[in-house]
């Protein structure tokens, strides 16, 4: 009904508007970088191209985002007392990142509980309106979980380093990662009410080792922008009130009043069905 | 913890020669594409924060109320989206102003704080809104946010322009991105389409800013 009343009232409006350039959620041409740290019990030192970029980076924190030039990055971890990148703690990576484009690289254990480093690619492709879009990465040194929304098994058996995501409703949720198979949550990875927004994406991690003693796991979160498209108008008023036309005949008066009693009527009806 | 790290560690001395590797990519989405190196430094300080769930930062407060004192303007605020047609989304009521909740929030700098009322609707008449166009350079605006704390701004710019040649990109995307704008309708009314041929947008900065 109620799009229906709008589209009634701007139909010939958007016509002319044209079409707006899309809100984009990175800085033009260039691409952001945000890197966490999941690897439990190491502070480290961050160097990118060869220079200190990241001081004493601690487990569970999160840097950035960086708004980079595209191209590709090397990376390298050291220990956090390190005088220079010559002795990294796992081999220096590159990270090859493209224009447009958001990223997040994740130093983190891999299923066999041994430090890695994985890039991931954050979808920011516009969500549909009243959703929003949820990620959950397994950077565990965990075996295969499912992932719980509201207490059931949204997600099955994924694996380390996987991700898997959904555009959802707008709202909060619960969430909790759970052995596959299990919708028990694993002690440490929640449940966590987590509030999925239109034009965002909420990222969680799943991150730390089930196999340390005690067990290091927990769960990290992360937003990053979706696109989202601009207005391509603004319409503001359907009655000619306010208008610089000038003095309008009877009938038109009598069409108008008739056209307005149709339009209250329909805000009767909206304001009925958006409770 | 750390009699845990010792064995990875250890396991790691050995291979610390700086070979490079690329990263493999853990997500769907192809990484194929051939990318030239980059060997400036990228930053000399990067912001750092916690990851933890009860650490994400909160969006900032959207604006609850507006006050316009040299037109005796006083209205409330709701956020808005977009529209399913590709227009702005808008309150029916033209007493009550909508916040582009996509754009900036007043007083954060993250965007020009865009809000929009309709100039006029069925039941209420003449919205407060049609008096904008009256409004002077100057003017103050106050823009009170949901936690109680205004935000004032004086008035720099007032536009009426046609619809097709409105630069909507300049309201919703423009730099500098602190900006309040005020958007109406005016001008010559459409009786067939149902719509105003002009757009009346009002400019203003936040106090103390140039």
């Amino acid at each position: 009904m109620r799009s229906t009343l709008i589209v009634g009232a701007t139909a010939g409006a958007l016509l002319a508007a044209g079409v707006a350039a899309p809100a984009l959620a990175v800085a033009p041409g260039k691409a952001d970088l945000s890197v966490l740290h999941g690897i439990p019990g190491l502070t480290v030192d961050v160097y990118v191209n060869g220079a200190l970029t990241l001081d004493d980076f601690a487990p569970g924190d999160l840097a950035g985002p960086l708004s980079l030039d595209p191209g590709t990055y090397t990376v390298a971890l050291t220990a956090s007392d390190a005088a220079d990148d010559s002795a990294p703690l796992i081999p220096a990576f590159d990270l090859p990142l493209a224009a447009d484009m958001s990223y997040t690289a994740v130093a983190h254990l891999d299923a066999a509980g041994d430090p890695t480093a994985s890039l991931f690619t954050n979808d920011i492709s516009e969500t549909a309106s009243g959703e929003g879009r949820l990620t959950v990465r397994h950077v565990a040194a965990a075996p295969a979980v499912d992932i719980l929304a509201n207490g059931a098994a949204a997600f099955t058996n994924v694996e380390n380093p996987d991700e898997v995501k959904a555009d959802l409703p707008v709202g909060t949720y619960s969430a909790a990662v759970a052995l596959a198979g299990s919708t028990t949550p694993i002690p440490g990875l929640g449940p966590v009410d987590v509030t999925l927004a239109e034009g965002k994406n909420l990222i969680v991690y799943a991150w730390g080792s089930a196999t340390a003693d005690p067990a290091t796991l927990a769960l990290a979160v992360q937003t990053v922008d979706t696109a989202m498209e601009m207005p391509a108008a603004v319409e503001t008023g359907t009655q000619g009130l306010a208008a610089d036309n000038g003095s309008t005949s009877s009938a038109m008066l009598i069409a108008i009043a008739g056209l307005a009693l149709v339009a209250a009527g329909g805000g009767l009806v909206v304001a009925r069905s958006r409770r | 913890m750390r009699a845990w790290w010792a064995v990875p560690i250890l396991a790691l001395a050995a291979c610390s020669a700086a070979t490079e590797q690329a990263v493999p990519s853990a997500s769907s989405s192809a990484m194929g594409a051939i990318v030239a190196p980059v060997t400036a430094p990228v930053a000399s300080v990067v912001e750092v924060r916690s990851s933890a769930p009860e650490d994400l930062p909160k969006p900032p407060p959207g604006p609850a109320k507006l006050s316009i004192p040299s037109l005796d303007i006083s209205m409330t605020i709701r956020g808005v989206g977009n529209a399913p047609d590709g227009t702005m989304e808008l309150v029916s009521s033209s007493l009550v102003a909508g916040w582009y909740r996509f754009g900036g929030h007043p007083g954060a700098s993250d965007g020009n704080v865009v809000l929009a009322a309709h100039v006029d609707d069925a039941k209420v008449g003449l919205g407060p809104f049609a008096k904008l166009r009256d409004i002077t350079p100057g003017a103050t605006v106050v823009v009170t946010s949901g936690d109680g704390s205004p935000v004032s701004y004086q008035v720099t710019a007032i536009e009426q322009t046609n619809k097709d040649r409105v630069e909507l990109a300049d309201v919703f995307a423009g730099s500098p991105s602190e900006m309040l704008v005020l958007i109406t309708c005016g001008g010559r009314f459409d009786r067939d389409a149902r719509h105003y041929e002009d757009n009346v947008i009002v400019w203003a900065l936040p106090d103390g800013a140039s």
